[in-house]
């Protein structure tokens, strides 16, 4: 009886099925029951990430294709390849430019992080506990716009505020581009948005009334911030830094513009080998050997940042 | 008894909406006291404001005898159990439990010693080195309790903290509370809207409304004597029934849909309501005679449900509300089935008059 009125209703309501959006879904429906006819039930759900996997298929493909070729040894001068071998590895090894270059990139590919991180972890507390509803808003679209403009025009805007003839170089005198200080404040900058994204499920995960109750216990703001909330962002903290280990490992556009050339990073130095000098098997031997150290690196921070730290009582 | 907080004309809103409207109230050393009311009635940040986690907007809250006025939470020396329990994750059991004693800067040896002595206040001695997300429902209630108590506070604040249990659980942390109170001597200010928890654990109860105390007083007067319609129908479950109190034949009588219903002389003249509950009425066969109560109101059972205690009956009345009747088993050997023709009775002192809305 009331399911009969609730129906009776229903016909009643005026229709919106003429409207273009349930259009689109009536054909979506149809597309999508033909689709079942023809394709056995075990391929379907399947079908969905075929996109992605053809994606990160030709990645490693792509990966492939280098690795090969990382493993042939070439004149560069007649642009011949050569048989296989590890020349270009053990050339690379014995390379003092490489070395130089690298141990460039490993200390900023930590320095960097710590630096992004300190600062994140702060401005994403202080993203999920503002009230105004302007102040959230103004700080998330501060943290974002340096994703949201693509690389290279950050990077020249950043040039342009830092650089010779820039206001903060006639407000200090102090020359910041064409060495690391600018490449590290350009790499900071990019690394800021990577490490609030990441942090801010964790602080998002933190009940608030765990502050409450640890200051209520007789502990101050910091001592709360310590010992309550840093604790329970330290998985938040670990992500956050393996990630901007990795995107700093792979810097190329703040080297390159804020460093004038002067300061290269691997990145910069593969393209120098790859195009520069015209070595691509090289250039792969650098690519294959940066994505080496880049996993590793990753691998080790994430499982020292796991293990927890047994305290003996 | 000397007032172990003294909360002084209290206010306190956000925006446009005022959460409390100049409270006052004192609490005296050693009481269990209850803030009772629904969710929304501003119990719960007038705890804030006491535990010095929230700044009231006017007002003073005075704690031994020291205005508490801006000093932080961290400052005052209370024990407060929140509603999320809000055990430390990352801790221990015993490093919960420790981290205020910690924050005193307790050697290590009295720390553990003080902890063992908390743990086994609320009867978990040997769960230590526990993690806290291993921990049942009862046993992170205790845990929180034992660390709200390990630094000997001479004040605990309880928000709500047995709401998430079941029952059962509930009712025996509600006398555990009570035992502990006992023992310790502390203050405890309780938050709740569970009247009947409130009954049970409170030496005072303080009701409510809208961001203001409407009553306060042990449980048994506010239950007794209810100084509004809001008191009367937040404890217990009664039918309020609203008429005119007037003077008819020398007696007084509320007037109320067509009806008279005597009332004792005592009751002012003027509109009132007659708080009417389950437990206070009688419930007799309508061929049943003669009675002897005070008031008779004819009517037929619509419902009847066992529940263990007894039985509960709903009577529609033949004036026009529904009257709430529980019979206590043993006392009535006669069992009414719905549909029969009944007299819900009782005596005018049995039923208080409320004059306020």
């Amino acid at each position: 009886m009331h399911s009969r009125s609730v129906s009776e209703q229903w016909q009643e309501l005026e229709s919106r099925a003429a409207s273009p959006i349930w259009r689109l879904v009536d054909a979506l429906i149809t597309v999508r029951t033909l689709f079942a006819k023809v394709v056995p039930a075990a391929l379907r759900r399947v079908v969905a990430l075929v996109p992605g996997l053809v994606l990160a298929g030709s990645l490693v493909a792509g990966l492939a294709v280098l690795l090969w070729s990382s493993l042939h040894s070439y004149d560069s001068f007649l642009a011949v390849e050569g048989p296989v071998s590890l020349e270009q590895y053990t050339g690379l090894i014995g390379d003092s430019q490489f070395h130089t270059v690298l141990a460039r990139s490993l200390v900023m590919a930590v320095l960097a992080p710590l630096v992004a991180v300190a600062i994140a972890i702060p401005y994403a507390l202080t993203l999920t506990r503002v009230r105004r509803r302007g102040l959230r808003l103004a700080l998330l679209i501060g943290v974002f716009v340096p994703m949201l403009t693509g690389d290279i025009t950050r990077t020249f805007g950043l040039l342009v505020t830092i650089g010779p003839g820039g206001p903060i170089e006639w407000l200090t005198g102090l020359r910041l581009v064409g060495n690391l200080w600018g490449v590290g404040i350009g790499i900071v900058q990019i690394l800021l948005p990577a490490a609030v994204v990441v942090l801010l499920p964790a602080v998002l995960r933190i009940d608030p009334e765990l502050g409450s109750a640890a200051a209520t216990l007789g502990a101050r703001p910091f001592t709360v911030f310590l010992r309550i909330t840093l604790p329970q962002l330290r998985v938040g903290i670990v992500a956050a830094f393996a990630a901007c280990f990795a995107l700093t490992m792979a810097a190329f556009a703040d080297p390159a513009i804020l460093g004038r050339g002067l300061k290269n990073f691997v990145s910069n130095f593969l393209q120098d080998r790859y195009l520069g000098l015209g070595d691509p098997p090289q250039g792969a031997a650098i690519g294959i050997l940066l994505l080496l150290i880049v996993s590793i690196g990753t691998a080790v921070i994430l499982t020292v940042g796991r293990t927890r730290k047994r305290r003996s009582r | 008894m000397t007032a172990a907080i003294r909360v002084d004309h209290v206010g306190k809103g956000y925006g446009d909406s005022v959460v409390l409207h100049d409270v006052s109230v004192e609490i005296g050393e050693g009481e269990f006291f209850t803030l009772l009311g629904p969710s929304g009635s501003g119990k719960s940040t007038l705890l804030r404001i006491i535990a010095g986690l929230l700044d009231a907007d006017s007002g003073d809250v005075v704690i031994g005898g020291r205005d508490m006025t801006g000093r932080p939470a961290h400052t005052r020396g209370l024990g407060v159990v929140f509603q999320s329990l809000a055990l430390f994750p990352h801790l221990s059991v015993g490093d919960n439990v420790a981290f205020p004693l910690r924050m005193r800067r307790v050697g290590r040896k009295e720390a553990a010693t003080r902890v063992a002595a908390a743990l086994d206040l609320v009867q978990l001695p040997e769960l230590q080195h526990r993690a806290v997300s291993e921990l049942s429902g009862g046993q992170s209630q205790r845990v929180a309790l034992a660390r709200a108590l390990v630094y000997q506070p001479r004040i605990l604040l309880l928000d709500e903290p047995l709401s998430a249990l079941d029952r059962r659980l509930r009712e025996s942390m509600q006398l555990e509370l009570t035992r502990i109170h006992r023992e310790l001597g502390v203050t405890i200010v309780n938050v709740t809207h569970d009247q009947r928890e409130a009954l049970i654990v409170s030496d005072r109860i303080a009701v409510m409304d809208n961001g203001r105390i409407v009553q306060c007083g042990p449980g048994t007067e506010l239950y007794a004597n209810p100084a509004t319609t809001f008191v009367a129908g937040f404890l217990g479950d009664p039918l309020l029934l609203e008429g005119d109190v007037v003077t008819a034949n020398g007696t007084r009588a509320l007037h109320s849909s067509g009806v008279a219903v005597a009332v004792q002389a005592s009751v002012p003249l003027g509109k009132a309501t007659a708080v009417m509950r389950p437990e206070r009425l009688r419930l007799l066969a309508a061929d049943e005679t003669p009675h002897c109560y005070d008031n008779e109101l004819a009517g037929r059972i619509l419902f009847s449900a066992f529940d263990g205690q007894g039985t509960f009956y709903q009577v529609q009345l033949d004036c026009g509300p529904t009257a709430a009747v529980h019979v206590p088993a043993g006392r009535c050997t006669t069992t009414h089935h719905v549909g029969d023709s009944v007299v819900v009775a009782w005596n005018a002192d049995d039923v208080p008059i409320v004059t306020q809305a």
